[in-house]
């Protein structure tokens, strides 16, 4: 196992899980995706960055982690090591049983395509195709036939379903963003990751999306991995992973919007750095 | 895919404009060339066998038994067989004669060919007047008689053509009159300035080796030819007037093969440039959609989805392209043809090659696109967040790919410095294609060597040339691919200037040589009329003119060669033609005297032996030397110093005037001029080398300027590249140029900045080109002239300086519109952004 928090640190007793509960929570129920002891090092000898420090956490089916962090603090390469896009120096990701950071580029390419979607804060959708067409894109790559009830209860939730003959700068950025979730939710995938869905957005926009986002996550069963620094999106989540400076610093479960500032704000960076 | 493809193409026309103008562009010339071809081909054939087409039967017999058994109309044994026979109709003998004509303006070389007594096999009809209908009549075609400056009704002066130096005396003038206008439909090729057709009358007693004849029942045609075979003397064949048609046709086509192999050179050169344009084009595209090409590989694109879709995108746009070349190509090819007045079959396509351009044309996009392609491929999903770094750079470029590119250089370069001073045309041509290719391999490198000097240069000339140096630098693998393309182009077109500069240089040295005296006009009368003279005197840039004086002579008599006149040449033109063995004369010996070597030869003398003649008269001894220069005015001469001849004190006459060009004279102007002199009067013979050089150097230059117009296309398709390339860079570099604008740089300079990157590719494109043209030019012709002369280095210097100048604007041209756009771009641009 990894570097478990240290319970020396700053932070508040009653809102953190302890160490046990980060494996074990989940009633026994196996994750959807686990990363044990993963670290990252970019570059190497007097210029190597750590960005990853020996990171461990169990994402199980249905839930929706927010994971939090200044800036700088790995927030990004965490969700690209967890997505397989980046490769962790050391340590294993395993997504429904399966080890990634073994796969070959064509299994990885297939596990994203079937069973990942992805959301960023600037929407990525492709320019030259139609909302609809960006939405089947995935399917279309996998060359299979989109469920049509699929199709029309997805972009009937995110309410898009007026809107599948524009292309991209037709739209508002919230419609383009909820196109994007269409996009990830149609294949039904197991994890969604997404980087700062509601940074492009304003306040009402990205409170609506999130709440869309949530629904899916409750009534579609899917896992929701998202990096955020808002404190108020970070409120839609069931727990808030901190990260600083490469490591899980605090788990909040249920976290409220005073309880996040309040974590946020106990981060230190006066941290032993411990490889 | 496809449709994810279209709709990449269809959303961003305008970035794929240069795709599509290139491929179309070398699409376009591959079909000019393919549709010219065949038009032309088919025009030839008819052309060519436009006098057998109103026949049925074809009759060639052997020379040896063509005149035998005339009767005592005068016609041929194996003329009145055929027209024996039961089934045939009609029998014409074909009669065709080379002539002199002298013309009000022009004095050329035309033939006559006699026009079947049957008006029914008469394969063309009067526009205007009659039928010959003497012996004197002639009609003639409109082109004709606008060059000679004639009209119908004139009076024509003729003379039946001899070779020069076969000794006979020239035949008689004869007057024949213009008695109507043919109307051809097309331009016969005869290799002759003026065409005449003439009653049978007019040829006298010339033996016929050819007849037309015509049958009754044309269903026994076969048979009527098998029993004619039988029948007719030995030596006599018969045919069918259509398969003797296609036999003539064939011949003709046949010269036109080697044109159409240069114009496949030249177009698959500019197909060749397409394809770099294409590549850059795509490479450039692809990393403006890097983000984009990491989403598709983040939803779950494969690297073989990603490129195939990449790969669909060039094919649609390659087949659109080749699509609009093959029209622009067979609209060209026909104008072409058309203008050449080859067009007499009407337009000739041949589908097949029609559909072996179109795949040309898609193949050759498709191929440009499949390196950018797998560099695409090659893009990590991460890259899809903003925050990844973009990378302008491609793969990073191989250490090896240049060494063996250098070797492969080095090594051509080698074979064909062997070959060249060794005259071997295989081992050049092979050298030099072999250095070229890896000249083309290592020619991005060498471009990307040059630009930290330009960047130095540049940055010496103010901020925006400043920034611009910056920018080439910046991309140098872009810099370097828009400058290959042009430097192909330059290259190439410098490689012939040079080498037909230099070619004819050598030419003319060699010439010089062979021809001491650049003209000679001598009467056959008793002497030059004062017109001529003055006409020759009046030459431009003229070193030495002189009449000569002539004597009657007598000398020992050889086998073939005969000497029965000396003329007295003038110290000036004997030292103006290199005849120095008259200038130093021995003391001891008897004077001397210039024959030709055959003479020398025959007559069993050695330079310097003595012999015996009796000139006007008068016995003497001379003293004989070899020397090209009796031959130039005419056999049977021989030439002494004028001092010599006057010192006989003999009756002398004027029958021939010399002349020698002074070293830059314009050899085209002489020999115009000389033209004119000679119109004036039919009893000249112009002789000398100038007359040797015009065919050579007409038929080098057409080819020359043929060729330049063609490489033009590949120029154009480098500049629509550069153009393209500096286009994409402006939408790659919105947000800086908006800073630039942001901090106080006026329109104007953003404007210079591009037109400068523009001009900077422009520059070193041009300057490459010279660099490697010169070279290939000189080599080529080396291997060309051989150990035949002696190679003359003849740079145009004027010519190259304005190709250079030229091509250097059409980088300006390139960089107008990148530099419009570029300047509308608003400063804010550079701060909301990112």
């Amino acid at each position: 196992m990894a570097t478990p928090p240290r319970p020396d640190e700053n932070h508040s007793p009653t809102s953190v899980a302890s160490p046990k509960d980060l494996t074990t929570e989940g009633n026994g129920r196996a994750p959807v995706l686990e990363c044990t002891g993963i670290t990252k090092v970019y570059g190497s000898g007097a210029v190597a960055v750590q960005a990853l420090a020996g990171v461990t956490a169990r994402f199980l089916p249905g839930e929706f982690t927010a994971v939090m962090g200044p800036s700088g603090s790995g927030k990004t390469t965490f969700l690209q090591v967890l997505a397989g896009l980046d490769s962790p120096t050391s340590g294993s990701v395993v997504i429904r049983g399966r080890d990634i950071t073994t796969m070959s580029d064509r299994e990885l390419t297939d596990l994203r395509r079937d069973r990942v979607g992805f959301v960023f804060q600037s929407f990525n959708l492709i320019p030259t195709l139609t909302a609809e067409q960006n939405i089947l894109l995935p399917l279309r790559l996998a060359r299979r036939e989109p469920d049509p009830g699929r199709l029309d209860d997805v972009v009937r939730m995110l309410g898009v379903q007026d809107r599948l003959d524009h292309r991209p700068a037709q739209l508002s950025g919230g419609q383009q963003q909820r196109v994007a979730v269409a996009r990830a939710l149609l294949t039904r995938p197991d994890l969604v990751f997404a980087d700062e869905p509601t940074g492009s957005l304003d306040l009402s926009t990205g409170s609506a999306l999130l709440d869309q986002l949530r629904t899916a996550c409750r009534t579609l069963g899917q896992t929701i991995v998202m990096v955020t620094h808002d404190p108020h999106a970070a409120t839609y989540a069931d727990r808030v992973l901190l990260l600083a400076d490469g490591r899980i610093r605090q788990e909040l479960r249920a976290p409220d919007r005073q309880s996040v500032i309040d974590a946020m704000g106990d981060l230190t960076p006066e941290v032993p750095r411990a490889l | 895919m496809l449709s994810d493809a279209w709709a990449q193409v269809r959303s961003y026309p305008s970035r794929l404009v240069a795709v599509l103008v290139a491929v179309a562009l070398g699409v376009g010339f591959l079909t000019a060339t393919s549709v010219f071809t065949a038009t032309s081909a088919e025009g030839l054939r008819l052309t060519a066998a436009a006098p057998l087409t109103r026949a049925d039967i074809y009759l060639e017999a052997d020379p040896s038994v063509a005149g035998e058994g005339r009767n005592t109309s005068g016609v041929p044994a194996w003329l009145a067989a055929t027209a024996r026979d039961e089934n045939v109709a009609s029998v014409d003998p074909v009669y065709a004669r080379t002539i002199d004509v002298f013309g009000a303006a022009q004095r050329g070389l035309g033939n006559v060919l006699s026009l079947p007594g049957n008006p029914a096999v008469r394969w063309f009809t009067l526009s205007a007047g009659r039928w010959p209908a003497g012996p004197r009549d002639v009609v003639t075609d409109e082109q004709t008689l606008s060059a000679l400056g004639v009209s119908m009704g004139s009076r024509l002066q003729v003379r039946t053509h001899r070779e020069e130096r076969d000794g006979e005396r020239p035949k008689d003038l004869e007057t024949v009159t213009i008695t109507g206008v043919a109307d051809l439909g097309f331009q016969p090729l005869t290799g002759v300035d003026f065409r005449f057709y003439a009653d049978q009358r007019f040829f006298g007693d010339d033996v016929t080796t050819t007849a037309l004849a015509t049958v009754r029942d044309e269903g026994r045609l076969t048979g009527t030819i098998d029993r004619l075979n039988t029948t007719l003397p030995d030596g006599v064949e018969a045919a069918t007037a259509s398969s003797a048609a296609d036999a003539a046709a064939s011949r003709f086509v046949g010269g036109g093969n080697s044109l159409m192999f240069i114009m496949l050179g030249f177009a698959l050169i500019a197909v060749l440039s397409a394809g770099i344009v294409i590549a850059n084009t795509f490479t450039v595209l692809l990393t403006q959609r890097r983000r984009q090409t990491a989403l598709l590989r983040l939803m779950g694109a494969h690297r073989s989805q990603v490129r195939t879709l990449i790969l669909l995108e060039s094919l649609i746009i390659g087949a659109m392209g080749s699509v609009l070349g093959l029209a622009l190509g067979v609209g060209l090819g026909y104008l072409g043809a058309r203008w050449q007045g080859l067009d007499g079959g009407g337009l000739v396509v041949n589908p097949f090659m029609l559909v072996l351009c179109l795949l040309a044309g898609i193949a050759c996009t498709v191929a440009a696109a499949w390196l950018p392609a797998r560099r695409a491929t090659e893009v990590p999903p991460a890259a899809a967040w903003r925050t990844a770094a973009v990378s302008g750079q491609g793969a990073p470029s191989s250490r090896t790919l240049p060494r063996v590119a250098l070797a492969v250089l080095v090594l051509g370069l080698a074979v064909a410095g062997v070959g060249a001073p060794a005259g071997n045309l295989a081992m050049v041509v092979f050298g030099g294609f072999l250095s070229a290719i890896g000249l083309l391999l290592v020619l991005r490198r060498l471009v990307t060597w040059m630009l930290p000097t330009l960047e130095r240069v540049l940055g010496r000339m103010g901020v925006s040339a400043q920034v611009a140096g910056a920018n080439l630098r910046r991309h140098p693998e872009r810099t370097g691919s828009a400058a290959v393309a042009l430097v192909i182009g330059t290259s190439l077109i410098v490689a012939l200037m040079v080498g037909a500069r230099s070619g004819q240089a050598s030419v003319d040295a060699d010439l010089k040589n062979r021809y001491p005296v650049d003209v000679s006009l001598r009467t056959s009368d008793t002497a030059l009329s004062p017109g001529t003279v003055a006409g020759i005197h009046g030459l431009p840039d003229l070193t030495v003119a002189a009449v000569l004086p002539e004597a009657p002579a007598r000398f020992p008599a050889s086998p073939r060669e005969w000497i029965s006149a000396v003329l007295g040449a003038p110290a000036d033109v004997l030292r103006a033609a290199g005849a120095e063995q008259l200038l130093r004369p021995r003391a001891d010996a008897s004077p001397g005297l210039l024959v030709s070597p055959q003479y020398l030869a025959a007559a069993r003398l050695k330079d310097g032996s003595s012999v015996t003649a009796v000139v006007a008269g008068q016995r003497r001894s001379f003293t004989v030397h070899p020397s090209p220069l009796p031959s130039l005015a005419g056999p049977g001469l021989a030439v002494l110093h004028a001092d010599t001849l006057a010192g006989l004190g003999v009756p002398t006459t004027t029958r021939t005037i010399w002349a020698v060009a002074g070293a830059d004279a314009d050899r085209e102007a002489w020999r115009s001029a000389v033209g004119r002199v000679a119109a004036l009067d039919p009893s000249i013979t112009v002789s000398g080398g100038l007359s040797e050089r015009g065919d050579i150097a007409n038929i080098l230059s057409i080819l020359v300027n043929l060729s330049i117009a063609m490489l033009l296309v590949t120029v154009l398709i480098a500049v629509v590249g550069l153009a393209n390339i500096l286009r994409l860079s402006v939408v790659e570099r919105t947000v800086e140029i908006a800073l630039l604008r942001a901090l106080g740089t006026r329109r104007g300079m953003i404007r210079a900045m591009l037109a400068t990157e523009a001009l900077g590719i422009g520059v070193i494109g041009a300057l490459l080109g010279l660099v490697i043209g010169i070279p290939y030019g000189l080599l080529g012709v080396a291997a060309v002239v051989g150990r035949q002369a002696t190679l003359v280095v003849d740079l145009p210097w004027t010519g190259m300086l304005g190709g250079i100048l030229l091509i250097s604007l059409c980088g300006v041209l390139a960089g107008i519109l990148p530099g419009w756009q570029a300047s509308r771009i608003p400063p804010a641009e550079g701060l909301t952004a990112q």
